[in-house]
């Protein structure tokens, strides 16, 4: 896999590509925006990194060029910037995510983990949350390395929760999810669901928020 | 306060009044005067042109006082009564020529009085109904003008008003302005004598939000700068960890590790408490679905709830909303909800209650830590000040931020104790009423 990473300070370009290479990734770092602008056009990376503050031209303004050219090349950006200036502006841009400063190794590497499998189309089929992802084709949940195949319910249960991870959902609105339309729903039809998928894995898959209803974690443990 | 309006509106009523009272009394005294000299006139031509007289053929039936009469006498050389007009009463011969004033009969008369060798005219007039005349011209001379005392009164009070007016007109301008607004106040339509007042203020908002700018500038730069090398060392740590993370070395980087997210975290806090105090206004309100900010804010904390075994929920949750933005409540509420968890020793419990209250909604989170000290609780908001026991990690800062955007929309944050142990933290606020329908979700 190789990587471009557009980052001025020498420091974190060191620090980062260092800690890249060392899980076996191929990183060109540049420190300037205009040479930046050549190495993109070129067109050789898997994933680009992007720092928005650069000397030659700004982040944003690469950004835009390289989505105006047409190029649909993996781009996550990393600023140091407050999240509230540049968030917006570079996700309405083109960008794929957002990462800011100071932030640890195995985040970025989950974030370009997911960033690429959504570019090669494997997202439509796979859903992630947390430590979590269940195959939309085979039915197929996989939890810190146990695999299992989930009966339809069960399924359906995984898919609500797994479509918003971190988000409650009450029972109200898990049951409109996994039941038609006047179909006899018994009153604990919910809790004897999550509990069979907990059996199967860990109570942890799915958390219980007293008086609220349940989720599943978005960032892993 | 000094007022304006009403100092202008009292001496000038007063002047008016003064002046006005003066000259009625002059007109009163003049015209009297000149009532008087009239009817002198009359008594002396009267007296120079008296002869026999003759008897009264008009209309009998005309409205006649025979107290308003004259009174004419004359006499021959031998003091002989040639004639009297009917109504005369008998009055002395004066034996002195021109006027006179007379006590006779019981009341008092103006006297004429000419000689002209023998003969002898006397014309008397009475007291009383020359005085009436008198008076009566002199009120009708000064009436007009006490009329028009309290008419000016009012056309003062109007025109006054409508001066100051426009002097209000530019205060509710100020008034109105947003806090963060960099539009000078228009000078259009400010009265001259107001303008430097305007000029200086617009100056001075100027100046204000320059500074504030300067300042908002230098965090947001504090922050790029600060961020950086904390990010070189976040990532060397995560490198030597790969390198030699075993054993004590291992716990050693741990622990750097550890410090160096904590100094991210404190520099995320103190940066967010700077925004607070740069923007004075919340940037955008909107209204905010409660117990959907509540559940958002739980989700983030449960993972955290868990691994120290507190058990965190929601006892009561009503519909309500306020206004407001988004994100500072969210961080209220998560600073709050994260101090309850944070405080509360593993098995017991943090219970969060949504209600409306009246015109109020309020939020209550409890919990069954450790609680605050009593003498301690006005302190809790002070930035850097820390009530809680040395062994749990915290900045002192998380409270101050939670005051400082309770403040920015205008909520009231209270803790106190709990019944029974731990610590209530109570957030109210003005509840929005969304229009019928517009803001159903499930």
């Amino acid at each position: 896999m190789r990587i471009l990473l557009i980052e001025d300070d020498p420091m974190i370009g060191n620090s980062l590509a260092k800690a890249l290479r060392d899980l076996g990734m191929s990183v060109d770092w540049i420190t300037d925006g205009l040479d930046g602008e050549e190495a993109l056009a070129a067109g050789e990376h898997t994933l680009v990194l992007l720092n928005l503050g650069l000397p030659g031209k700004q982040g944003l303004q690469l950004l835009k060029a390289i989505r105006t050219a047409g190029s649909r090349v993996p781009i996550i950006i990393i600023t140091a910037r407050d999240e509230l200036d540049g968030r917006v502006a570079s996700l309405d841009l083109g960008a794929d995510d957002y990462l800011a400063k100071p932030f640890a190794v195995r985040e970025l590497v989950a974030r370009m983990n997911a960033v690429l499998r959504r570019q090669s189309g494997l997202a439509q089929s796979i859903m992630e949350a947390g430590d979590m992802t269940l195959d939309l084709d085979t039915h197929e949940l996989r939890y810190h390395g146990t695999q299992i195949v989930l009966p339809a319910r069960e399924f359906s249960l995984m898919r609500a929760l797994m479509e918003r991870p971190g988000t409650i959902l009450s029972r109200a609105q898990l049951e409109e999810r996994l039941y038609g339309w006047g179909e006899e729903v018994e009153s604990n039809a919910v809790e004897v669901l999550i509990h069979s998928v907990r059996k199967k894995l860990d109570r942890e898959v799915i958390r219980n928020v007293r008086g609220a209803g349940w989720m599943v974690v978005k960032v892993g443990s | 306060m000094t007022s304006l309006r009403r100092t202008a509106l009292l001496w000038m009523t007063a002047m008016l009044s003064i002046v006005g009272i003066a000259g009625a009394a002059v007109s009163y005294r003049l015209a009297s005067d000149e009532a008087k000299a009239f009817l002198d006139s009359q008594l002396r031509q009267i007296a120079l042109n008296a002869g026999e007289g003759v008897p009264d053929t008009a209309d009998p039936s005309i409205q006649h006082d025979s107290e308003d009469d004259f009174a004419v006498e004359i006499w021959n050389g031998a003091r002989e009564t040639l004639h009297a007009s009917p109504s005369a009463v008998y009055i002395p011969r004066r034996s002195q020529a021109g006027f006179a004033d007379v006590h006779a009969a019981g009341e008092d008369w103006r006297v004429y009085t000419s000689i002209d060798g023998g003969r002898t005219v006397q014309v008397a007039h009475r007291e009383v109904v020359r005085r009436e005349i008198a008076q009566h011209a002199a009120i009708s001379a000064a009436i007009p003008i006490l009329v028009v005392i309290p008419l000016a009164w009012l056309l003062i009070g109007w025109a006054l008003g409508r001066f100051l007016g426009r002097l209000t007109i530019v205060a509710s301008a100020i008034a109105e302005r947003s806090l963060d607004s960099k539009d000078p106040i228009p000078l259009e339509g400010v009265p001259k004598e107001v303008s430097p007042l305007v000029v200086g203020m617009n100056s001075l908002v100027e100046r204000l939000h320059y500074a504030l700018d300067q300042q908002r500038r230098f965090v947001s730069d504090a922050a790029h700068e600060l961020r950086t090398p904390l990010t070189v060392l976040c990532l060397q740590i995560e490198n030597l960890q790969h390198e030699l993370g075993q054993g004590a070395t291992g716990a050693c980087l741990a622990e750097l590790e550890r410090g160096t997210w904590r100094a991210s975290a404190l520099i995320d806090q103190l940066l967010r408490m700077a925004r607070y105090d740069t923007s004075l206004e919340v940037d955008m309100a909107e209204p905010v679905d409660l117990p959907e900010l509540l559940k958002s804010c739980l989700a983030d904390q449960i993972p955290i709830a868990e691994s120290r075994g507190v058990d965190l929920g929601i006892t009561t949750m009503e519909r309500a909303y306020i206004l407001g933005a988004r994100s500072e409540l969210k961080n209220l509420f998560a600073n709050l909800i994260d101090n309850a968890v944070r405080y509360t020793p593993s098995g017991g419990a943090v219970d969060v209650s949504i209600r409306p209250c009246g015109e109020r909604a309020v939020v209550e989170i409890a919990d069954t830590g450790c609680g605050i000290p009593r003498d301690l609780l006005p302190r809790v908001f002070d930035r850097f000040f820390r009530a809680a026991p040395p062994g749990i990690e915290g900045n002192g800062l998380g409270l101050s931020i939670v005051k400082a955007i309770a403040d920015r929309h205008a909520l009231e944050v209270e803790l106190a104790p709990r019944d029974g142990g731990g610590l209530v933290a109570t957030v109210s606020g003005v509840a929005f009423r969304p229009a019928c329908g517009s803001l159903i979700r499930s």
